[in-house]
């Protein structure tokens, strides 16, 4: 009869069928919840920032004194969002405590520096001012690392935010961002009229 | 009489489930993580490096009180900000691990010499003359202690990166090494330009 002679091979094939199946469709959703969005290839260059030690291999925005031994302990700059620029040595500091310079050109457009200023001003360790002589618009720095954007809205910046805000290149784990030194801008609303204080 | 069609397919499906669950329960028991237990090197790492941070955070906040010199006040501020923080990393870590912050072993034992005192720990009269001396006198007895300390905070967390421990683990205890090991050398520095 046809039915006991390919039983035994269609259950053969079932019994490694339904496991393989299982496998591929958890191996599927597996795959599928960790995808997220697709981002442009991202290559992240490496760069030398001035070493504790004393020489000063200088890489724009990282350029500026270095944190020499023998010299007064430097102040970090306070997280946040500049239209000024500020002094580099103390944003060296704030990127040896995790932080992310998000280094600017001064004619980015003011959506633009808006957009930057909501990264800033939405996540703490993050650090936005204005630099002259940049290798391209919008180039982010953490600690020996820097990518270099032609605008704030490239899906890369926040990636690198992910990889490299309080990172593993970060050398004091802990510090904090804030309570050193600058004030970050202000936003510029239409002033609200004063209400009296009685 | 013949068995239904269907019956034999059920059979088939029903085994076929059952291989799928046992070997997942069966990778997930063999992969399942194997956390420190409480007389681990991972463990005592974390409660004795947590006792002398505690103490660096108490000689910080001793020396920003007192002093008038922004550097020191700076440098002070932010040992206690980071040591404190690393504190909280270790306890942390042992909450996660299940393991309470007393453990039965001594301090100490978990090092490969064992049984020593805590390096670089200030005594009580050590602190109380912080606390009583001002100005630049306190300063200086401040950059003098917390040398000692990072010391000894170093020789500690070398320890530990003489055993096997866990990657996050060796990773902070690099991370002590080498920031400590800078801030010595600025404590120095500071020390050096009042003389």
């Amino acid at each position: 009869m046809n039915d006991t002679r390919t039983r035994p091979r269609t259950r053969g094939v079932a019994f490694a069928a339904v496991p393989a199946l299982a496998t591929a469709l958890l191996v599927a959703l597996g795959a599928a919840q960790r995808s997220g969005d697709a981002v442009p290839p991202y290559r992240v260059e490496e760069v030398l920032v001035s070493s504790r030690r004393g020489t000063c291999r200088d890489r724009l925005p990282i350029c500026g004194c270095p944190r020499r031994a023998g010299t007064t302990p430097a102040v970090w700059h306070n997280c946040g969002f500049y239209d000024e620029p500020i002094p580099p040595e103390t944003a060296v500091h704030s990127m040896e405590h995790g932080a992310v310079w998000i280094s600017y050109e001064f004619d980015l457009s003011a959506s633009q520096q808006a957009e930057l200023r909501r990264i800033a001003e939405e996540q703490s360790f993050v650090l936005a001012s204005p630099l002259v002589d940049l290798p391209a618009p919008v180039v982010a720095t953490a600690w020996g690392r820097q990518l270099q954007l032609e605008e704030p809205s490239d899906p890369r910046l926040d990636r690198f935010l992910v990889d490299y805000r309080l990172g593993p290149q970060t050398l004091e784990p802990g510090a904090p961002c804030s309570g050193g030194v600058g004030e970050p801008a202000a936003r510029r609303c239409k002033r609200r009229s004063r209400r009296p204080p009685w | 009489m013949t068995t239904p069609r269907w019956g034999g397919w059920v059979r088939i499906g029903l085994a076929a489930l059952l291989l799928v669950l046992v070997s997942v329960a069966a990778t997930a028991w063999v992969l399942r993580p194997v956390l420190p237990a409480d007389d681990s090197v991972e463990a005592g790492f974390a409660r004795d490096m947590a006792t002398h941070h505690e103490q660096a955070v108490t000689m910080a906040e001793l020396a920003r009180e007192g002093t008038d010199d922004p550097d020191v006040e700076l440098l002070a501020k932010e040992i206690a900000l980071v040591q404190q923080a690393q504190v909280g990393q270790f306890n942390g870590w042992l909450q996660a691990w299940g393991l309470p912050a007393t453990g039965s072993a001594p301090a100490m034992s978990w090092m490969v010499m064992g049984g020593m005192s805590m390096p670089g720990m200030a005594s009580r009269d050590d602190l109380n003359r912080l606390a009583d001396l001002e100005g630049r006198e306190a300063d200086r007895l401040f950059l003098q202690l917390m040398i000692d300390h990072h010391q000894g905070g170093v020789h500690m967390a070398e320890a530990l990166l003489e055993h096997e421990a866990r990657p996050e683990v060796r990773r902070l205890a690099e991370v002590i090494v080498s920031s400590q090991q800078a801030e010595i050398e600025t404590m120095r520095a500071m020390l050096e330009e009042d003389d």
